[in-house]
């Protein structure tokens, strides 16, 4: 099963279902499905902003196994990190984020 | 030379971002939508639209009006656009190019910067529908 994952609660969204548990998952081999795509929203935007260590891994796994990531536009000029993103991360709103996962469409969109 | 130091930062940080561009033009057009509006539409390939009306006294803009699709950069972008033409000759509006809104918002990513062009088509469209009612 395909999965997309919209991080949109702030709290330990981020450090915790992501950093401990997702990533780390993904990273072993062993999350159970193939997620597809994450989009971010509200300050979950900082994770991709370069120089983060752990957006840094997340980035390192999705070059390498192709899984999309995409910030909220208005969240991040909002936080004026829109130009501070890891390289190949980019900015959009919803028919930005359906057009880049229309190839590889996901069976769930899971929001957390 | 510690006072001008610490005018220059303040200076920076003034700067008005696209999210403050954004929120203004949403508070004007956030009620209405294109389907509303007068002024023709112009696409873009990403099937984003614009519009905008010049009211023009005497050479002058005195007021500009548009709507656009509810994309952020988007109307950031027009709502810029439309606060600068206040106020100047409407002839200005030939020399607007979108290399000019890239500087005037260098955070605004290569990804989203076609929505410059998409603005400039709309605006010398109304350009050249005010000049068609008014020929000079």
């Amino acid at each position: 099963m395909k999965v997309a994952y919209i991080f949109s609660t702030q709290g330990h969204t981020v450090s915790y279902k992501l950093g401990k548990m997702i990533l780390p998952q993904l990273e072993e081999n062993r999350h159970g499905v193939d997620v597809v795509g994450m989009f971010f929203f509200e300050d979950n935007c900082y994770l991709l902003q370069k120089d983060n260590p752990l957006g840094q891994r997340l980035v390192d796994l999705a070059r390498k196994n192709g899984m999309l990531l995409m910030c909220c536009d208005q969240c991040c000029y909002e936080r004026e990190i829109a130009d501070k993103l890891f390289d190949g991360v980019p900015i959009g709103c919803f028919p930005d984020l359906y057009k880049a996962l229309s190839g590889n469409m996901p069976d769930q969109v899971i929001t957390l | 030379m510690i006072c001008e130091l610490h005018t220059e930062g303040l200076e920076s940080k003034l700067g008005r971002t696209v999210h403050d561009y954004f929120v203004e033009g949403y508070r004007r057009t956030g009620r209405t939508t294109l389907r509303d509006f007068s002024g023709t539409a112009v696409q873009s390939s990403e099937d984003l639209s614009a519009a905008f009306q010049l009211f023009v006294r005497k050479g002058t803009v005195t007021r500009v009006e548009y709507r656009c699709s509810p994309c952020v950069t988007l109307v950031a972008l027009c709502e810029h656009v439309a606060q600068h033409l206040v106020g100047q000759p409407v002839e200005i509006v030939r020399a607007l190019k979108p290399e000019l809104l890239a500087t005037w918002h260098p955070e605004v990513p290569q990804s989203h910067q076609n929505r410059s062009s998409l603005v400039i088509r709309a605006v010398q469209c109304a350009f050249d529908q005010f000049q068609k009612q008014e020929p000079t």
